[in-house]
């Protein structure tokens, strides 16, 4: 298919949509705007993103339609069948500067060219920051821009085992041209940002009876003329004690944040239980309406984690390099993939078994979930055939089968997003491979 | 001026014949002012709150207050009293409370008082650096030490080319390479040392690059403080603020590299607290690469310094707050480091008692003291227990402690205990010659009893003296003394003096300062030639704008010593920073000028004015000078109270223009720099210029006392009355007599307010 020729009309008909579809398409995205007020159904957006590719042949299901078979990766995921969408055949087709896992990373959600620039990869041409902005931005953006979906933080970005630096493969979500999104990947610093410091408040107080009675007894052990300040100071710690008791913005929550295991150290080791802690969180300021789309990224492309909890001691970048024939990685890399899925089920049953505040429903039913990868497959660096996995109802899309995507670049896939929300783009990163519009999901 | 007026009622008692002096009717000075002036200064001299609030005393000759009270006194009917009542009340205050300001000082005594905002940050870095390490800078080269490689793909270090030390970051490559040798397209460099700012306060680093680079101040782990690796290859500067104790060593690295960029350039600036922005002069960069330190960055609410010095005197909910978030990051901090702090490892078997014991010591050196068992139990033992991990026990410690009592208000210790100890004394010596906790030598030495004899006890103070926190404390002294600490940068009329650019005003700041430091910690200079100013600190830019022969040797500073007198100074108050910092933006300010050298230099005293008169050029004659100018606006008796001591001083220092320059005339008419000037014994004095005023600096005792007295509360941060064992009339003799260095003077007024009440064991 000439990307360049195709037309929506023949999108459609090839994804075997007549054309009376249409009106009912623009129909339901009236709904989304002009109509909406603060009691019409939310929609909110989670990217998730773990790296290195996949192992297709156990990934892709080979039916297209409802029945598709769950093969050993996606297994976790068989309990939601039915609101899975599997999307085939898209790819990335984003050209220019940057290896491809520069690429992978970095125009995975922005659907455009990165910046020739300085900073070297394993092949091609250096390059910079990309040229635009991210699709969970751009959606963010969007529902901040109108007062019946604007939120506090409007979209929140978690990490999981990300290093502290700042290049084209640590970062995916984009606020512009050259910048970049720095993920919160401390739990910690996460929640303080949410909740504030309630739990340094805690903290605080945890101490300050002990502190008190030092105080006492520190004055006491003065002549009476030197007590004044001490006086004045145990005033102010009583007061303390009060303000930080009563409370705060927590008594106003419809979901008290999740208590935090102490020190959680940013190891590889602590990545699953600090992935968990994320995802709580996560959930958690949905439910509080804190943010209507987030990301969830796990290291980074070319990650390097060593899954130490499913007994591989190999560093994952270094195993997704490793020939086909190679059995023993093959198999891990299996493992790895289907344990990302099973944290993606995590995050699912937490949404599903999540009632909608003021709705019909679970949380999921207001969700779009996505599961993607810079890669199609890591040993041969290909940005075709990137995985896009998709759970849960929120933005209208038929969910429960897979689909043919029809070879098309992913940029139309990020349009759908962006019209499913009311916000009608034309175009969304490269303007060529936008080509044909938004793909057509629902 | 010829200051009849002063000397009129002597004249007139004499003409009337001494019959009339001591007869029955001479008025009854206590009665009269009893009668007319007690109730705006109070029965007892003490001052009326909504009238005359202060306390009624200064340093006038009994025939000026004569004057005074004759001729303005009572202020709402100056003719209520005039000649021998005016007289009468006027001795009567003189004998009875003028001159006793002990009389009305509330406190005479050492009060507990909180951790100022400086001793805060300062005992807490210091804390930490007693697990970390102190940085310290042992060899001096200046510079940033950089390493140039060859990139190749993706390896920035591919192969080293070149090692050489940089005296600063400010390069423009073009399209070249660094060395002709090196490929121009892909390169990197790496750079690193440490800085050594001279302030402390806020810092901004920035890096102008349209290369990728990443700057690490003061942190060698985690993200850097800068983190612009990525670029298109487009000019870009980033920022980054920092708070940063004055007097001490930071590391500091910056990674540098271009790869296929059309062109290549850095430039490493910062702003400083007094900011303005510049390359960051070699004279702070070092290529020695110390190890971090941990510098509380909470923001603190200022001090009370409504007693002319910051003092912990009260306490609110803003400062209860920031302390709390200060203790907070801190216990952070520590946690996140306790292997590090502890030096064990997670699998190490001795790992809780490890880290058990630098709790301990944590909580010892904070408390300045070691703990009783019940203390420790209380701080330590029970914090610890198999449900809790090893950190979040250290992060309660480090929070209970940073917001004890005991570390937050340090003279509790000497109040409590009936007698001073060693370890009052340790922590004195410690708060009042760093600003900081005693440290582990200091403790060391109480362990084993070597506390106690003079001997000892000043042997540790002289080791104290050499370590750079003296200096840094002093610095800060001269800042606050030379009132630098809240003003701007001298800023000029561009279009008059085009040539006075911010970088001069920079450049001058920095001699003033520099010169300072060394003559008092390199040269250990006396009171004299502290204040006569015989060398100054010159580089480039002030030989061209003063017209001085361009310095001739080099060093990495770029400045270096001149004759004083080749610059027309005549005392360290003529510094051009100085005298421009005390002008208007086009002329000169005798009166700022006058104020300034008269409380300061002179060390005399100054109400501020009764009524606020403002001086606008305009108003007069054209062809008029300054001090003509000046004169007219001041005559009023009431302006004269104070007008004739500033006019005195300022009008001698009127040959210098509003940027420091040397001047012989204004316009066409020569200047008149003599003075006539009254001094605090009732002497009439002529000044000849600014040679007449420094001449009376150092002969002044009533100078030298000012400064040490000055000194003292700076260093104390109590009132000076507290420290019985402290003659300040004796020091200044010494110091004006030649017999005491400044350096000396610090140690001295260290050891003396530190063993105040202690008893030496011999």
């Amino acid at each position: 298919m000439n990307l360049n020729s195709i037309n929506r009309r023949t999108a459609l008909k090839n994804l075997g949509l007549s054309s009376l579809s249409l009106p009912i398409l623009s129909q339901s995205s009236s709904l989304f705007s002009a109509n909406a007020d603060k009691t019409a159904p939310k929609q909110r957006l989670i990217v998730m993103f773990s790296p290195n590719g996949t192992i297709p042949n156990h990934f892709w299901p080979n039916t297209i339609g409802e029945d598709f078979e769950h093969k050993t990766i996606l297994k976790p995921l068989e309990p939601f069948h039915d609101q899975l969408l599997i999307l085939r055949n898209l790819h990335n087709k984003v050209r220019g500067d940057g290896d491809n896992h520069m690429r992978g990373m970095s125009c995975l959600l922005t659907g455009i060219e990165l910046f020739p620039g300085n900073v070297m990869g394993g092949g091609n041409t250096p390059s910079g920051w990309p040229k635009g902005i991210s699709i969970d931005r751009e959606i963010s953006n969007h529902l901040q821009s109108q007062p019946h979906t604007r939120t506090r933080f409007g979209a929140l970005h978690f990490g999981v085992g990300v290093q502290d630096t700042a290049d084209p493969w640590t970062r995916m979500s984009y606020n512009g041209p050259n910048q970049p999104v720095t993920p919160l990947s401390d739990p910690y610093d996460a929640y303080r940002k949410i909740y504030g410091n309630v739990r340094d408040k805690k903290k605080v107080r945890s101490i300050l009876d002990d502190l008190k009675a030092d105080l006492q007894k520190v004055a006491n052990r003065l002549p009476e003329s030197d007590r004044k300040l001490l006086i004045e100071h145990s005033k102010l710690v009583q007061r303390m004690d009060r303000e930080y008791e009563a409370g705060s913005s927590l008594s106003n929550l419809s979901a008290p944040p999740p208590e935090l295991p102490e020190g959680i150290r940013n190891l590889n080791e602590n990545i699953p239980q600090l992935g968990r802690l994320q995802i709580d969180l996560l959930v958690n300021s949905f439910v509080n309406d804190f943010a209507r789309v987030a990301t969830l990224q796990y290291t980074k492309s070319v990650g390097q984690a060593k899954m130490k909890w499913l007994d591989v001691e190999d560093a994952h970048h270094t195993l997704s390099h490793e020939p086909d024939k190679n059995k023993d990685a093959h198999d891990k890399l299996v493992r790895i993939n289907t344990w990302f899925a099973e944290e993606l089920a995590y995050l699912l049953k937490k949404l599903e078994s999540t009632p909608e505040p003021g709705q019909k429903g679970s949380m999921l039913d207001h969700t779009l979930v996505i599961w993607t990868n810079e890669l199609g497959k890591g040993n041969n660096h290909t940005l075709d055939h990137i995985p896009f996995v998709l759970a849960g109802n929120g933005f209208g899309f038929r969910m429960g089968r897979s689909m043919s995507c029809e070879n098309v670049p992913h940029n139309r896939f990020l349009l759908s997003l962006a019209h499913a929300v009311g916000h009608p783009l034309k175009t969304f990163g490269n303007p060529k491979l936008s080509a044909g519009g938004p793909l057509i999901l629902g | 001026m010829f200051l009849w007026k002063y000397y009129r009622p002597l004249f007139l008692a004499l003409t009337f014949g001494a019959s009339s002096m001591g007869m029955a009717n001479t008025p009854d000075g206590k009665k009269l002012y009893t009668q007319h002036c007690a109730e705006c200064h109070g029965k007892k001299g003490e001052g009326v709150e909504d009238e005359y609030s202060k306390p009624l005393i200064g340093d006038w000759p009994v025939t000026k207050l004569i004057h005074y009270v004759d001729r303005t006194m009572p202020d709402y009917d100056p003719d209520l009293v005039k000649g021998k009542e005016a007289e009468a009340i006027s001795r009567f205050v003189f004998k009875t409370f003028y001159q006793k300001p002990e009389l009305f000082q509330k406190d005479s005594k050492i009060q507990l008082a909180r951790l100022t905002n400086r001793q805060f940050r300062q005992s807490v870095s210091d804390l930490f650096a007693q697990f970390m390490g102190t940085p310290k800078i042992d060899e001096y080269k200046a510079g940033l030490r950089g390493k140039y490689y060859n990139a190749e793909g993706m390896n920035k270090k591919k192969k080293m080319h070149s090692e050489r030390v940089d005296p600063k970051i400010a390069f423009d490559f073009g399209k070249k390479a660094p060395y002709q040798q090196m490929n121009p397209k892909k390169f990197s460099i790496y750079w690193e040392g440490s800085i050594l700012p001279r302030e402390s306060g806020w810092y901004e680093f920035f890096v102008k690059s349209p290369n990728g680079f990443a700057l690490r101040i003061n942190k060698l782990d985690g993200r850097p403080s800068i983190d612009e690796k990525v670029t298109a290859g487009v000019m870009r500067e980033s920022g980054t603020k920092i708070f940063l104790l004055g007097g001490r060593p930071y590391p500091l690295r910056l990674d540098y590299h271009k790869f296929d960029d059309p062109n290549a350039s850095i430039e490493l600036s910062w702003r400083t607290p007094v900011g303005q922005k510049e390359i960051i002069p070699t004279e702070f960069l070092f290529t020695k690469m110390v190890n971090q330190s941990y510098i509380p960055q909470q923001k603190l609410p200022p001090d009370d310094s409504s007693h002319g010095y910051q003092r912990g005197i009260q306490v609110d909910q803003s400062w209860d707050e920031a302390i709390t978030y200060a203790a907070l990051d801190a216990a952070q901090f520590a946690a996140e480091r306790i292997n590090q702090l502890a030096r064990t490892k997670d699998d190490d078997h001795q790992r809780k008692k490890k880290v058990m014991e630098i709790a301990t010591q944590f909580v010892r050196y904070a408390f300045r003291q070691k703990l009783s068992e019940e203390d420790a139990n209380f701080f330590i033992k029970s914090r610890f227990n198999d449900q809790t991990p090893l950190h979040v026990s250290i992060e309660k410690i480090v929070l209970m402690t940073l917001k004890s009592p005991r570390f937050l208000y340090p003279e509790w210790q000497a109040l409590e205990k009936k007698k001073a100890d060693s370890y009052v004394v340790a922590t004195r010596l410690a708060l009042y010659m760093w600003d900081s906790i005693p440290d582990n030598h200091m403790h060391k030495q109480i362990d084993v009893d070597h506390f106690r004899n003079k001997g000892h006890i000043e042997s540790q103070a002289k080791r104290m003296l050499q370590d750079p926190r003296s200096k840094a404390k002093f610095n800060d002294f001269m800042l606050h003394w030379l009132e630098m600490k809240t003003k701007e940068l001298p800023s000029k009329n561009t279009k008059r003096y085009s040539n006075f650019t911010p970088a001069l005003a920079l450049d001058l700041r920095r001699s003033l300062f520099r010169g300072i430091e060394k003559a008092i910690w390199e040269q250990n200079v006396d009171w004299h030639n502290f204040i006569s100013m015989p060398s100054i600190q010159f580089n480039d830019r002030m030989a061209n704008y003063y017209g001085l022969p361009f310095p001739t040797e080099t060093n990495t500073s770029g400045f270096i010593p001149l004759k004083s007198q080749k610059m027309g100074r005549v005392g360290l108050h003529t510094h051009p920073y100085i005298l421009a910092s005390h002008s208007y933006a086009e002329e000169s300010s005798p009166i700022h000028r006058g104020v300034f050298v008269s409380r300061k230099i002179l060390g005399r005293t100054l109400r501020p004015p009764k009524e606020a008169v403002s001086f606008s050029n305009a108003d007069y004659d054209p062809n008029w000078t300054m001090r003509q100018k000046v004169t007219a606006l001041t005559k009023p008796a009431n302006c004269m109270s104070c007008h004739d001591l500033i006019n005195a001083t300022g009008f001698t220092l009127e040959g210098f223009d509003t940027t420091g320059r040397t001047r012989t005339n204004l316009g066409t008419k020569p200047l008149n720099l003599a003075t006539e000037y009254l001094d605090e014994n009732g002497n009439q004095r002529k000044l000849d210029g600014a040679k007449g005023l420094l001449q009376e600096a150092l002969k002044s005792t009533r100078s030298s006392k000012y400064f040490i007295e000055e000194l003292c509360k700076h260093l104390a941060k109590q009132p000076i009355q507290s420290y019985s064992d402290i003659n300040f009339l004796e020091l200044s003799k010494m110091l004006s007599s030649r017999k005491l260095t400044i350096k000396d003077l610090y140690l001295k007024i260290a050891m003396q307010a530190a063993t105040d009440d202690f008893v030496f064991n011999n």
